[in-house]
């Protein structure tokens, strides 16, 4: 929702600050039951995350995905005109928020390669094994 | 033809087995389908959390459910159409699956559901619009919704963890959906499928 509102598909009669206000404190705890229960499954089946390519890359751009947020709610809390009136106009910013949710998608669809991990061949570390 | 002529001709069909055959299509059709799920649960917890009056209460219903809407519907024919070419796969195993047929029952109650309170509750959205929750009828719409789309989201993984792929078993075929083998059991010939656990099955 707040890269559709960033885009101008979404939410127009919202301020970009009123979305972030409605939807942050969601994403943030589910966040974190998320990383609770998916901690919960590597600790039930380590050898079936942890020798994938699929999860080590899922990590890493889970730890993107959640540092872009970080900083983007960070700036926008302090320049909040700012970011209504040009920032959020700016053709970087448009295309950095379709880039976090390529990011959020690739970590679905990792996460369910987990389960296919042979598809990545060589890469997977369980080849080896 | 019967159905299970039909589901037969269904696997058979020159997509279906393309899928099985491939390494890489049918976890493809998995991956869209789960981005797919999380959009449409997404949209519609945002919805019925705004009936409720939990969230968004200060903004008025008909500009969310404008806003939000299309992109849900957009991601449900997303899923709906990934899950229709893995049901292709393996027609004859997942019709006769307990947990699929539940599944099914669920979505149809889903629509169901949506289907009641848009004839009723949402034909008065001019009274309720600015409110920061809607009127009781739609509340119940609104817990009912989201306790039917946990519930199908909950089925659907289960199917994967009950269904070996590919397994072309010559399932019976009792063509009237049988209602207690349906939630009672799920033990007897419906475990044919689950024999061993081949270890390339992907849970």
């Amino acid at each position: 929702m707040v890269d559709l509102r960033i885009l101008g598909l979404a939410g127009k009669d919202q301020t970009l600050r009123e979305t972030t206000d409605r939807f942050g404190p969601w994403l943030m705890w589910s966040l974190v039951v998320l990383l609770a229960t998916g901690l919960l499954m590597v600790i039930g089946e380590p050898v079936r995350e942890l020798v994938t390519f699929s999860f080590w890359m899922k990590m890493f751009l889970v730890a993107v995905g959640t540092l872009i947020a970080a900083i983007f709610l960070k700036t926008l809390r302090r320049h909040d005109q700012h970011w209504e009136e040009t920032f959020a106009r700016r053709f970087s910013i448009k295309l950095m928020s379709i880039v976090t949710f390529l990011v959020w998608v690739t970590v679905i669809v990792l996460g369910r390669l987990i389960a296919y991990d042979h598809i990545w061949g060589a890469w997977s570390p369980a080849h080896r094994i | 033809m019967d159905i299970s002529g039909l589901l037969k001709s269904i696997e058979n069909t020159r997509i279906a087995s393309s899928i099985r055959d491939s390494l890489f299509l049918f976890p493809g059709l998995e991956a869209i389908h789960v981005v797919g799920l999380a959009l449409v649960f997404g949209m519609i917890a945002v919805i019925d959390f705004r009936l409720l009056g939990l969230a968004s209460r200060r903004r008025r219903f008909r500009n969310l459910a404008s806003d939000v809407l299309k992109w849900t519907w957009l991601a449900f024919g997303m899923t709906f159409i990934s899950g229709a070419l893995m049901f292709s796969t393996n027609a004859v195993v997942y019709f006769h699956n307990p947990v699929f047929r539940a599944k099914m029952i669920l979505l149809l109650l889903a629509g169901l559901n949506m289907a009641i309170f848009e004839l009723t509750t949402a034909r008065s959205v001019d009274r309720w619009d600015a409110a920061p929750s809607a009127p009781m009828a739609g509340k119940t719409a609104a817990v009912f919704s989201l306790i039917l789309w946990v519930s199908i989201i909950f089925l659907g993984r289960w199917i994967g963890f009950s269904v070996a792929r590919s397994s072309s078993t010559e399932a019976p075929a009792p063509a009237e959906i049988n209602f207690d083998e349906l939630f009672g059991g799920s033990t007897s010939d419906d475990k044919a499928p689950q024999t061993p656990p081949a270890p390339e099955i992907a849970k």
